[in-house]
């Protein structure tokens, strides 16, 4: 039986396997050739695969291996290593990860890769020299330093998922800011940090999506904007939460203008649904909570009420979503 | 799918003469069928799945506050949590389609069990009771139901009630026996030919390979924990020994399928190996039950199911070598010499195993 190869493809071959079982779950195909019929399709691996498999298996664990061992060499004598060693080896390190991605050009793949862990690097550098010289700097400054330092290669590359990094070295720097000097002088409650955090990623995701509109190529085809969306609506609905359950002060009402921007910027500006979503499902979450905090919750009978109250909210909520997507497909 | 393509799997099928005669045409109508039935989107599915499960919790509460605060009759609580079983059960059955009520029902159902668990537990007085009984309700829910995340967490939580109930009777053998059962399980789901051409079984195969790597977690543990039972030694040898014979029955089983017999040379090759690694992790059957599933992974070319293998491989491979009682340098020389055997042992199979072409079916 000769092998095909128009049904190979990692996509095409899942649709494939899940027509051909299709088949036999509705007894089209006897279900004792599902077997001989995904072998014809090349879904099923023949002896070459098998031998591709385990070299692949091999090559890799050992390696992988291999280099953890010489890790752990470096780990177990790094007491003893002199400082220039130290910053030779993570140097090295970047080094090559840079003329890798210079060779191979930050059009391709590896190239942008290759950068990728460079600017990964950087951040064992930094750590390197506060080691190496017990600066006693606070790891805000090493995570907001790292960030600075990387933001270049993050333009010169355009790849999303560094950039992704870069929000996220943004935030850490962001919350731990607060938690070593804001929190330490003036004592605000953490409410304030997460709504600090929530806008700060709404005006990133803003500021992605803006760009994304005028014409960033490589900005068009990620979703990683939505990331940084749902990171933003998550850390205001916990904000409103906390309010509401904890702290009963005016911060809550922050929350409104924030979802309101969200709300307002995907359903205006980029039609966005699954933003439009988020922003949904956390206005359920926020309502509900206050629900509870203002009618009570002593009383279990409330909860039945409460949880109607969700299912309406959630049945709007998804009706809501189907007109809109209805309304813009007719009207693009 | 397009004509085009429908026509060519087609032709394929029909020269490999897998198709019944004279049945082309009802095959290129099934294939060209579309699906009539109105898909939501993902995140409008995403949200009523977040609903569903809080207002489920919502309602929960409400339930269990008002019935546990003024019902102490375990009867009634066991008969209560049976009935919304077995209607969350019917609503599933009987409303595949409609996802909020499905998620819904999903949620109360499971509020059902830990209730009827607490009422059968109360009655029987017997914590390993109540264990097994919602290991037997799971296991009812499944053909039941025949929803796919029902039987997906049924699978997960009848395994984690037997293994409760394993730990309540301080039996430590019955837990290296619950292992095997479940790498067992695990096999036969992926292996046999009539559980994977059944999509609503799928799923049950993802809980139990989620089961078997959630059991062999345990011995991850150091064995002054939880599992030392009355001075009984916590090995897993036994669980070891089994996975490699299961391990080496699944390749001489696909080696077979290829045109292999087991004395060739790359079986035997590959069985030595795998025995060497038994031997050396004895203690450690995580790494032999990880590359089991990575095998039937790529043998059903299943990504989410090679996925879980390679990164619960990643896992009990880190943790074998952390708790090796060694210094870091020795620990480093065993890491460099574990790569290099293997880098040699990829050489080998290289110069032994056949050449490039395909073995026909």
């Amino acid at each position: 039986m000769r092998r095909s190869q128009e049904c190979s493809g990692a996509s095409a071959g899942g649709r494939i396997a899940g027509l051909l079982i299709r088949l036999a779950e509705t007894g089209v195909l006897p279900e004792e050739d599902v077997s001989r019929a995904l072998v014809a399709c090349g879904l099923r691996p023949d002896t070459v695969g098998w031998r591709r498999f385990f070299d692949r298996l091999f090559l890799l664990l050992g390696t992988t291996l291999l280099l953890a061992g010489i890790i752990f060499f470096f780990a177990y004598n790094w007491d003893e290593m002199g400082k220039f060693v130290k910053f030779a080896l993570v140097q090295a390190a970047m080094l090559a990860a840079v003329l890798l991605a210079w060779q191979k050009g930050l059009d391709t793949l590896l190239g942008k890769i290759s950068i990728t862990a460079g600017a990964v690097l950087v951040g064992a550098l930094l750590a390197v020299y506060g080691q190496v010289y017990q600066t006693g700097a606070d790891s805000w400054g090493l995570f907001f330093t790292w960030a600075l330092l990387i933001a270049g290669w993050a333009v010169l590359a355009r790849f999303a998922p560094l950039w992704l990094i870069l929000v996220g070295l943004a935030n850490v720097s962001l919350m731990l800011y607060w938690e070593q000097i804001v929190r330490a002088v003036h004592r605000p409650d953490g409410a304030l940090l997460y709504l600090a955090v929530a806008t700060v990623n709404l005006s990133i995701y803003i500021a992605w999506e803006e760009l994304s509109l005028r014409g960033l190529g490589w900005l068009t085809t990620s979703r990683y904007g939505v990331v940084v969306a749902a990171w933003s609506t998550g850390c205001g609905t916990l904000m409103a939460v906390m309010e509401i359950f904890d702290n009963h002060g005016g911060l809550g009402l922050a929350y409104l203008p924030l979802v309101g921007a969200a709300f307002a910027y995907a359903y205006l500006r980029t039609r966005d649904l699954v933003v439009l979503a988020l922003v949904m499902l956390s206005s359920i979450v926020a309502a509900t909570s206050l629900m509870i905090e203002v009618m009570g919750w002593r009383d279990e009978f409330m909860f039945l009420f409460y949880g109607l109250f969700v299912v309406g909210m959630t049945a709007a909520a998804a009706a809501l979503l189907r007109r809109i997507s209805r309304v813009w497909a007719v009207a693009p | 799918m397009s004509g085009v393509a429908r026509d060519r799997i087609v032709e394929i099928l029909a020269a490999a003469g897998v198709l019944p005669a004279g049945s082309e045409a009802t095959v290129r109508s099934a294939l060209s069928g579309d699906d009539t039935r109105e898909h939501s989107p993902w995140y409008i599915q995403a949200l009523l799945v977040a609903g569903a499960w809080l207002a489920a919790i919502l309602f929960t509460v409400f339930f269990f506050g008002s019935l546990l605060s003024g019902v102490k009759n375990p009867m009634v609580h066991l008969t209560l949590g049976l009935s919304v079983c077995g209607g969350s059960a019917w609503i599933m059955r009987v409303k595949p389609e409609a996802r909020f009520l499905v998620q819904f029902a999903l949620a109360l159902g499971i509020a059902g069990q830990l209730l009827f668990g607490y009422g059968f537990g109360d009655l029987a007085g017997e914590f390993f009771a109540a264990a097994l009984a919602v290991t037997v309700i799971n296991t009812a829910l499944i053909p039941l139901a025949r929803q796919r995340l029902q039987t997906f967490l049924s699978v997960i939580i009848a395994s984690g009630a037997l293994l409760t109930a394993l730990w309540d009777l301080k039996w430590w053998m019955g837990t290296n026996l619950l292992a095997l059962l479940l790498g067992l399980g695990v096999t036969a789901a992926w292996e046999l030919k009539p559980w994977y051409v059944r999509r609503q079984w799928r799923p049950a195969g993802y809980g139990l390979a989620m089961s078997f790597f959630g059991v062999l977690h345990l011995s991850l543990l150091p064995a002054s924990d939880i599992f030392r039972y009355r001075g009984q030694e916590t090995s897993w040898w036994i669980t070891t020994t089994g996975l490699w014979v299961l391990l080496a029955l699944v390749m001489v089983r696909i080696a077979g399928s290829l045109g292999h017999g087991w004395k060739s040379r790359p079986v035997l090759m590959l069985l030595a190996g795998v025995g060497v690694l038994a031997v050396t992790a004895h203690n450690s059957p995580g790494i032999l039950g990880a590359l089991l599933v990575l095998g039937l992974g790529y043998q059903r070319r299943d990504r989410l199911l090679s996925g879980l293998a390679v990164l619960f491989l990643a896992v009990f491979l880190s943790a074998y070598y952390y708790h090796l009682e060694l210094t870091l340098l020795e620990k480093s020389a065993a890491l460099a010499a574990s790569g290099a055997v293997l880098l040699l042992f990829a050489f080998l199979l290289k110069k032994t195993a056949p050449t490039g072409e395909s073995v026909h079916a």
